[in-house]
């Protein structure tokens, strides 16, 4: 009996360790990528392990006035976004779930807004961009995000709220607690855990957007998936700052991602199976 | 009475601002489709041709090229995603020692910007990258020569094997918590009643997990439908039109070649298809949430 636990326990593992060498082997090979000198990426037998590693790439990478520039981009428009999608939205939920604001037309909107492939916006966007003389500015992009955010925003956050029991709520508002101070003393600190997932949800959508980006920006507002598409589409490919650049763009949302998987399931499963 | 204002003031931003930003946009997308418009000629300026863009998309050569091609994309993709997450999820369920953290460590991939998985790929099936190298170190010497994203039948099955490669531990994850969500006792009234493995799978298991199902289904499907980043840094819709997608075509219509009008229309038809595919699966999973 014992044996066999042992015996099925083993083929899961195995299981595992084909999937996590497949799910990491590419990132593997970006981090090596990076850290190996001009010409070693392409070496056969190909170098598994640069000996020793270079920093060059990481340097060049950091020096470049193009990348301090997209870091900076994507960072304010970034945290600018998920910001003001937090500022509409919570209210807008709370204001949804708790005392059913025509909230079936709402709803309707909110649904739309999340099945209309961005893609489809390219044009009319870009055009609207030009004519406003709003294209190249970091103001346009966070508009434009905004709007693909504070829907997914307002839906997860209407999940959040409704599991809150109203009692609570009630309580307070008899000892005097005014209906602002409500969501601000009680409703933030008990979804604050989703609230942390949701913002990394947001987060990993603007941060890592590109088409959109791509028509939006050049030179002034430039973010780092366009930088890298930029670096890609130049005639002569430089593979090691590249791969920095790649790493350095994936890192940040996946260190938060895998920190707040556990309420980022949890707040899908809430925001789709609700009503 | 003031509290009646309040929950307007608390709603109404937010309204308005999608009102605004969705509405704008959507409008200017469905009047341009009514317009012969070139950015590139600005000075001929726009002219009203009625419903032209639309009669010339039944002419399109290209157009059904893309639509099948979308098409192929979503289904393989899609499908491949959701019979490899379950098989992986359902070996995931068996309690094992640091599930937890391998878990953790296999969602990595999901939140990686698309962009950079796109680049990451073409440079390792690069003919100087590591894939032909590991053919060649194992002696397929014939495997190695082959220019992976310049052929025309192998790009379209590369790229599907990439969106899976990003999509994956997505569907593993909600398809796990799915099964999460399965009770031990139909289980374990099956197993007294003597049932088979996949008769327990079919008959307790699919039902419980099939919200789960439904909900990544449709969530891929819709990101596959606008699938572009990794599309267009991998292959940027060649060789030829081998992996010119309907967002590719789109892309190049409107925005490289600067015909705002017939661009639109492609937008447009981008959008129908989405909200086609959304509605159908939509569907699915408002029947299987009220059962």
């Amino acid at each position: 009996m014992k044996m066999r636990t042992v015996r099925r326990h083993l083929s899961s593992y195995l299981v595992w360790i084909v999937v996590l060498v497949v799910a990491y082997f590419p990132l593997f090979w970006l981090v090596t990528g990076s850290l190996k000198v001009l010409g070693q990426q392409m070496a056969i037998p190909p170098i598994w392990f640069p000996h020793p590693p270079t920093h060059t790439n990481w340097l060049a990478f950091f020096k470049d006035p193009l990348s301090a520039g997209a870091i900076y981009n994507s960072l304010v428009v970034t945290l600018a976004s998920v910001f003001f999608s937090f500022l509409l939205g919570i209210p807008a939920a709370y204001s949804l779930t708790r005392f059913r604001v025509g909230s079936g037309v709402i709803l309707i909107i909110i649904m739309l807004v999340r099945m209309i492939p961005p893609n489809a916006f390219m044009v009319p966007l870009f055009v609207i961009s030009t004519q406003l003389g709003l294209h190249d500015t970091r103001f346009m992009l966070t508009l434009v995000y905004l709007l693909f955010i504070l829907p997914v925003t307002i839906w997860f956050l209407l999940g959040f709220i409704s599991q809150i029991p109203i009692e609570l709520e009630e309580c307070a508002r008899m000892e005097g607690c005014s209906q602002l101070s409500v969501i601000w003393h009680i409703i933030l600190p008990l979804i604050g855990p989703g609230l942390a997932a949701l913002a990394v949800l947001v987060m990993t959508m603007t941060w890592n957007e590109f088409p959109l980006a791509l028509v939006l920006t050049s030179r002034n507002s430039r973010t780092l998936p366009v930088m890298v598409n930029l670096f890609v589409s130049a005639r002569s490919i430089e593979w090691g700052p590249m791969c920095a650049a790649g790493i350095f763009s994936a890192l940040p949302i996946v260190v938060f991602g895998i920190a707040v998987q556990k309420f980022l399931v949890r707040g899908l499963m809430a925001g789709a199976v609700k009503e | 009475m003031k509290e009646r204002r309040l929950k307007w003031v608390m709603v109404l931003p937010a309204f308005l601002f999608i009102c605004i930003m969705l509405g704008y946009p959507l409008y200017f997308l469905l009047r341009n489709t009514l317009f012969e418009w070139s950015y590139i000629r600005a000075d001929l300026g726009q002219t009203f041709i009625g419903l032209q863009n639309y009669q010339h998309l039944l002419k399109d050569f290209q157009l059904p090229t893309s639509i099948r091609l979308t098409l192929y994309l979503i289904v393989g993709t899609v499908g491949l995603q959701v019979i490899l997450g379950l098989l992986i999820a359902l070996v995931l369920s068996r309690d094992i020692r640091g599930e937890g953290l391998v878990r953790s460590l296999f969602l990595a991939p999901w939140f990686i910007p698309p962009i950079v998985i796109g680049f990451n790929w073409r440079f390792m099936l690069a003919n100087f990258g590591i894939f032909p190298a590991i053919f060649k170190f194992l002696g397929l010497n014939s495997l190695a020569a082959i220019p992976f994203l310049g052929q025309r039948s192998l790009v379209m099955p590369i790229l599907i094997l990439v969106h899976i490669w990003t999509g994956l531990p997505g569907s593993v994850l909600i398809i796990s918590a799915g099964l999460k969500s399965v009770p031990t006792e139909p289980y374990e009234a099956a197993m007294v009643d003597g049932a088979s493995y996949f008769q327990r799978f079919r008959y307790v298991t699919l039902p419980f997990i099939r919200p789960a199902l439904y909900l990544i289904t449709f969530l891929s499907a819709t990101f596959m439908v606008r699938a572009f980043d990794i599309i267009m840094i991998m292959t940027g819709g060649g060789p030829g039109i081998a992996s010119e997608v309907l967002s590719m075509y789109q892309y190049d219509v409107g925005i490289k070649q600067f015909d705002i009008g017939y661009g639109s229309t492609l937008g447009m038809v981008l959008l129908v298809m989405s909200l086609v595919i959304s509605a159908f699966f939509l569907r699915g999973i408002l029947r299987s949430t009220k059962r």
